[in-house]
């Protein structure tokens, strides 16, 4: 089970470089930089979520694109950002369930980090933050593989 | 407590009156004690997600401290 939190959070931080990638370029100004911010923070939670899969001698394969929600303004980006980062709080929460010690606190405040930027970002502060009440999240989704496809994420080569 | 003291002479009361907490002067600082709040209430939070052994009562520990850093958030936004 811990395997598969794990396995989770990253396919999710791989899910949110990539919808940050793309959101980011319907934004300006300071929400561009939070954007920017965010980013760098979700490749130092992969980056944790690869070396944690890595301990176990696994290395998962990751969706190389995700389906983002069509974006026509900074609106909708932030709205994406939002549910990006709910979606998470929930990921993490499982995982907190399913590790100890170091690895629950790291979930429980990686948890609490992903909550507020999504409160940030606009979504609204609830007893139990989830994506699973209320309503649909519109976070990225994984897509077959397409080589013509340019990744908005760190660089990293599409296969 | 002096009132008490002479109406109930047996009661085993406090040598000291409980400390008498600081009352904000303004909206911002009132707003920056709650930030203090829910920021010490989800460290707290982590730390008995840490000590509980069902993973049910974990899951809620960590939601609850989501919750109390997504006030936090929401406080800093609208005292920015």
């Amino acid at each position: 089970m811990t395997t598969e939190a794990w396995t989770r959070v990253a396919e999710g931080e791989e899910a949110a470089i990539y919808g940050y990638g793309v959101l980011t370029a319907k934004l300006s100004g300071t929400d561009r930089t939070k954007a920017l911010t965010a980013a760098d923070a979700h490749r130092v939670a992969r980056d944790r979520a690869r070396a944690a899969l890595a301990d176990q001698d696994l290395n998962p394969e990751v969706a190389a694109a995700f389906q983002v929600p069509t974006l026509t303004n900074a609106t909708g980006a932030v709205a994406v950002a939002a549910a990006i980062e709910i979606r998470l709080t929930d990921l993490y929460v499982v995982l907190s369930a399913s590790t100890e010690a170091d690895e629950r606190k790291y979930a429980s405040q990686t948890a609490q980090e992903t909550t507020a930027r999504a409160v940030m970002w606009g979504w609204a502060p609830e007893a139990f933050p989830t994506a699973l009440v209320g309503q649909e999240p519109a976070t990225p989704q994984p897509t077959a593989p397409d080589s013509s496809v340019s990744s908005p994420n760190d660089g990293a080569k599409l296969e | 407590m002096q009132h008490l003291s002479a109406i109930a002479t047996d009661l085993d009361l406090p040598a000291e009156s409980p400390p008498v907490p600081t009352v904000p002067t303004n909206r911002a600082a009132a707003i920056n004690l709650l930030r203090q709040a829910e920021r010490a209430a989800a460290r707290l939070r982590t730390d008995s997600a840490l000590a509980a052994q069902d993973t049910d009562i974990v899951e809620l520990l960590v939601r609850i401290g989501a919750s109390e850093a997504g006030h936090n958030a929401y406080l800093q936004g609208i005292n920015a």
